[in-house]
């Protein structure tokens, strides 16, 4: 509970109308490997604290990573010297009252003492497996425990603890890559050989990859493709201050039906393959909420500022003061249908499935219109069948589009880029250019 | 520090490092945000800390903390050493690094308008008088923000190196949103990406003149809403010093990083198609294009005095006269092709291992001014600032958006475009430039975002560019 001590201990040293504090310490390490070897090996220990003051409504923020006392009385004697030289924010600022939290239960031991030695145990396991495929491997393995606590002056007290585990490998051959990635707060459940035999398994069965031409194809979006198209979504436009400036299609177009009926998508702070969060960063309380139900949206997400200023009720999606006040979805749920991948695949006469995306970017907000490559296993579908993998391809379409398109949802669901997502089958995909490899 | 420095350097001997480094770094900034003529954010921020890497076993270890104390020094150094030691389970050559000069040197930041030293206040009112003066019916949101930073950092080496550097940041910029509920734009100035941002004192914040600048943007962005869209097909275009740096940056910088071409960051960020044997054969680009790396350059938000690992800022080239000539690398890269370490790797903070990044990286100015690279154009598009952008792993296929177009018509600007895109494959791209704007139109750009590496490192690089002309690209892609 130390940081919760020092988190006491800044507030008590701050002036204002309202003050709260954010104090957050990681202790993080990852072993990352490439060309079958390990070449990076990292550790991180670290404290940040936040403190917020607000006096007649003037706010001021500072930060520091140096927790005696001395620096903690600097950090609020700053955070309000801010305050007094801020101009009065017109909307009303209020800091959440005391609440009760949902309890978590603490974070699971093996995964906050995985040492270097086990993680890159992991690695010569995965290594083994791949060099008699001809196959080299490149990834990470990291781990990572920390605790947040905030306080602040109307009582409020949220403390939580955390630990979670990822191992993500791309395994290579001549011409061909092959990607797969696990990650959980309970290091037991990855499992090395699992990961690698997926990523391996794209990577040889994508060998001697042919070309097809730019146009639409129907397409099966495995569960780590959908879910970097739903982050995207979710960054650009699931937030109330994107509502705001004009540029959040889900604002744009609650209560209408947009996108296929088997898409629901909901925020969970409790989805178990998530990280389980019980509070935002001002401590407000989460709870489960729809953001998509059946195609259609929902609402966005809120924090204090915003449901002040919009006469919305908090949602609890509040990041630290120091982001300038963004509020985001940190637990996106896709649920699953009823369908497994060859099923989709089964159905489909002549298209392609794609394991992933990379570099995508937003062009047009509104209409969700994005562009980004294939990466790491893009196949040809012909009859129902794999028949072989393909070039990388750019994709130039509108994510609104391929959902609206969605036709049949895998009956598992996984967690990938932040999100917990389903694989799809959709309709069409518009492919733009080629390149060459 | 300095005692600091030499206590985790004999540590980390004393373990069993065959090699250690340290960089032990104070820094701290503010950060003003203003939105639509009230304050989002002031934020104030203060860390120190340090890193050490060390080789062990033939293999690297990194550990780091935010507490400075002796003890803590010793025991993360005992911890890099076990790291390493853990690596060298499942290694491949032991690590070699090309041989360097030690340096043991002081550089202050030689900046004298010191931003640290502007109240506050003063801060305050720009960034209002910015949002306020981009107020106009219909335009939705107003954005500005104004950034400044101080670093010291102290390296050490067990190979003799010790090296206090400074450094001062300055960077400002603005941005206006509208939408007609169907379609949504922005305009950006002086460019995306939070603005434009230098190693410089308060000047170059003043000699933006946001305020100045806020009528054109309104203006911009509300005809924005009614500007046709982008054509497609084949067009010559023109493309300005802003949106320049970001194709320098995705289509030159990352592709020439030594450690994507050894593919140690496939798993990740990527590989490169800028191979060894393509070394002085590969015509890049057109015969008028030279790109050269530069952390030399006075004020370059990419520059320094030495890397993090105490190599000393030069500047080199990577393409002359369209030649692929030259990578950006580090010393372990460099001895792998037997060359001298140009000086590339730097860590986005005390917490980070160095890793292959981009300095300054130019595109050499050549001798056309704006007029003529306009005037050779019959039927074109000018495009200015980013707006999206879209790379492939290997650095091929590219796809890029401006904020604003104009058409060329018979070497004249016509009318305004909306969100002008284009895309082609790099070096076919860079073979079609045949004007480059002057040195009067060249201009170090500030990128503050460039991320690379696991755990995530985002870092401060800069471009130097003016406005150029490639011939028949593809233009308009989506809808």
């Amino acid at each position: 509970m130390r940081i919760l001590d020092i988190a006491k201990t800044a507030l008590s040293f701050a002036s204002g109308d309202q003050v709260d504090v954010l104090v957050h310490h990681n202790d993080y390490s990852l072993t990352r490997f490439a060309n079958s070897y390990i070449h990076q090996n990292v550790k991180e220990n670290s404290i940040d604290v936040t403190v917020r003051v607000v006096r007649d409504n003037r706010q001021g923020i500072a930060q520091t990573n140096i927790v005696d006392p001395e620096s903690l009385k600097e950090v609020a004697r700053k955070a309000g010297e801010i305050a007094d030289l801020s101009p009065k924010n017109p909307v009303e600022i209020k800091l959440p009252k005391p609440a009760e939290y949902t309890a978590i239960g603490k974070p699971d031991e093996a995964t906050i003492s995985l040492t270097p030695e086990a993680r890159a145990d992991a690695v010569a396991q995965m290594v083994n497996y791949a060099n008699p495929l001809g196959l080299t491997l490149a990834g990470a393995y990291s781990s990572g425990s920390g605790s947040l606590a905030i306080v602040n002056s109307n009582g409020l007290e949220a403390y939580n603890e955390f630990a979670d585990a990822e191992l993500k490998v791309t395994a290579m051959s001549e011409d061909s890559s092959g990607a797969a990635g696990f990650w959980t707060p309970r290091v037991s459940e990855i499992k090395p050989l699992e990961v690698v035999k997926e990523a391996a398994g794209r990577a040889i069965n994508s060998k001697k990859p042919v070309e097809i031409e730019p146009g639409e194809y129907e397409v099966v979006l495995l569960h780590y493709a959908v879910a970097e198209l739903i982050s995207m979504m979710n960054w650009t436009g699931i937030s109330a201050r994107a509502a705001e400036e004009g540029r959040s299609w889900l604002a744009n177009n609650i209560g209408k039906k947009i996108l296929s009926d088997k898409i629901t998508i909901v925020d969970d702070p409790f989805d178990p393959r998530s990280s389980v969060r019980p509070f935002d960063f001002e401590g407000f309380p989460k709870s489960k909420m729809a953001l998509v139900d059946k195609g259609v949206p929902v609402d966005v997400v809120y924090d204090s500022y915003f449901a002040t200023k919009t006469g919305h009720k908090n949602t609890g999606h509040a990041l630290p003061a120091s982001s300038g006040g963004h509020p985001l979805a940190l637990n996106v749920v896709v649920e699953g249908g009823t369908s497994t991948v060859d099923e989709m695949i089964s159905k489909i006469k002549k298209g392609v499935l794609v394991s992933r995306f990379w570099y995508t970017n937003i062009m047009r907000p509104l209409e969700q219109e994005f562009t980004g490559m294939t990466r790491d296993g893009l196949f040809l579908i012909e009859n129902g069948k794999i028949v072989s993998g393909l070039r990388n391809m750019r994709v130039t379409d509108s994510i609104i589009r391929i959902f609206a398109g969605v036709e049949e949802v895998e009956n598992v669901t996984r967690y990938h880029d932040g999100i917990v997502a389903p694989a799809m089958r959709s309709k069409g995909i518009i492919f733009s250019s080629k390149t060459k490899f | 520090m300095k005692d600091l420095v030499e206590r985790a350097l004999r540590k980390a001997r004393l373990e069993g490092a065959s090699y250690g480094d340290i960089r032990l770094i104070t820094e701290t900034s503010e950060h003003v945000s203003a939105k639509d003529g009230v304050i989002k954010a002031i934020v104030s921020d203060s860390s120190v800390g340090f890193g050490i890497r060390v080789i062990a076993d033939g293999a690297w270890g990194f550990s780091s903390s935010s507490t400075v104390t002796p003890d803590e020094i010793d025991k993360v150094a005992a911890e890099a050493v076990a790291i390493a030691k853990a690596s060298a389970k499942v290694t491949h050559d032991p690590v070699k690094l090309a041989e360097i000069k030690i340096h043991v040197d002081d550089v202050p930041s030689g900046i004298s308008d010191d931003p640290r030293k502007v109240p506050l206040e003063k801060k305050v009112a720009l960034a209002l008088d910015a949002t306020r003066s981009m107020e106009a019916q219909g335009v939705i949101a107003r954005n500005a923000n104004v950034y400044n930073s101080y670093q010291e950092k102290h390296f050490g080496s067990t190979e003799g190196a010790m090296i206090r550097q400074e450094k001062i940041e300055s960077g400002a910029g603005m941005e206006a949103y509208a939408s007609d509920g169907k379609t949504f734009v922005k305009r950006s100035y002086p460019q995306s990406f939070g603005g434009d941002f230098a190693r410089l004192g308060w000047s170059f914040v003043e000699n933006m003149d946001l305020p100045g600048n806020g009528k054109r943007v309104s203006q911009e962005v509300l005809a924005l809403l009614k500007a046709k869209p982008c054509p497609k097909g084949r067009k010559d275009i023109v493309i300005d010093g802003a949106q320049m740096a970001l194709q320098v940056h995705e289509s030159l910088g990352h592709p020439t990083e030594l450690d994507r071409v050894f593919g140690t960051e496939a798993g990740y960020a990527g590989k490169s198609f800028m191979m060894p044997d393509m070394l002085n054969k590969l015509q890049y680009g057109s015969k008028i294009v030279n790109i050269t790396a530069d952390a030399t350059i006075p004020g370059a938000f990419g520059g320094f005095a030495y890397d993090d690992e105490g190599v000393k800022a030069k500047r080199v080239f990577l393409v002359k006269d369209g030649l692929f000539v030259g990578y950006l690398d580090s010393r372990e890269d460099a001895a792998k092709l037997g060359m001298k370490p140009m000086g590339a790797m730097r860590a986005s903070s005390w917490a980070r291992i160095p890793i292959v990044r981009m300095v300054s990286v130019n595109l050499e100015p050549g001798d056309l001014t704006f007029d003529q690279l306009i005037g050779g154009v019959q039927d074109g598009i000018f495009m200015a600032t980013t707006l999206s952008w879209s790379i492939d792993d290997h650095r091929l296929n590219f796809q890029f958006s401006a904020e604003i177009g104009w058409e060329i018509k018979n070497g004249k600007l016509g009318e305004m475009i909306r969100t002008p895109s284009y895309t082609g494959i790099t070096p076919e791209f860079w073979n079609s430039c045949d004007g480059i704007g002057n040195r009067d139109l060249w201009h170090v750009w500030g990128v503050p975002n460039c991320g690379k590496g696991e755990p995530s490192q985002i870092m401060h690089v800069s471009h130097g560019t003016a406005p150029t002309r490639f011939r028949n690209i593809e233009v308009g892609v989506g809808s």
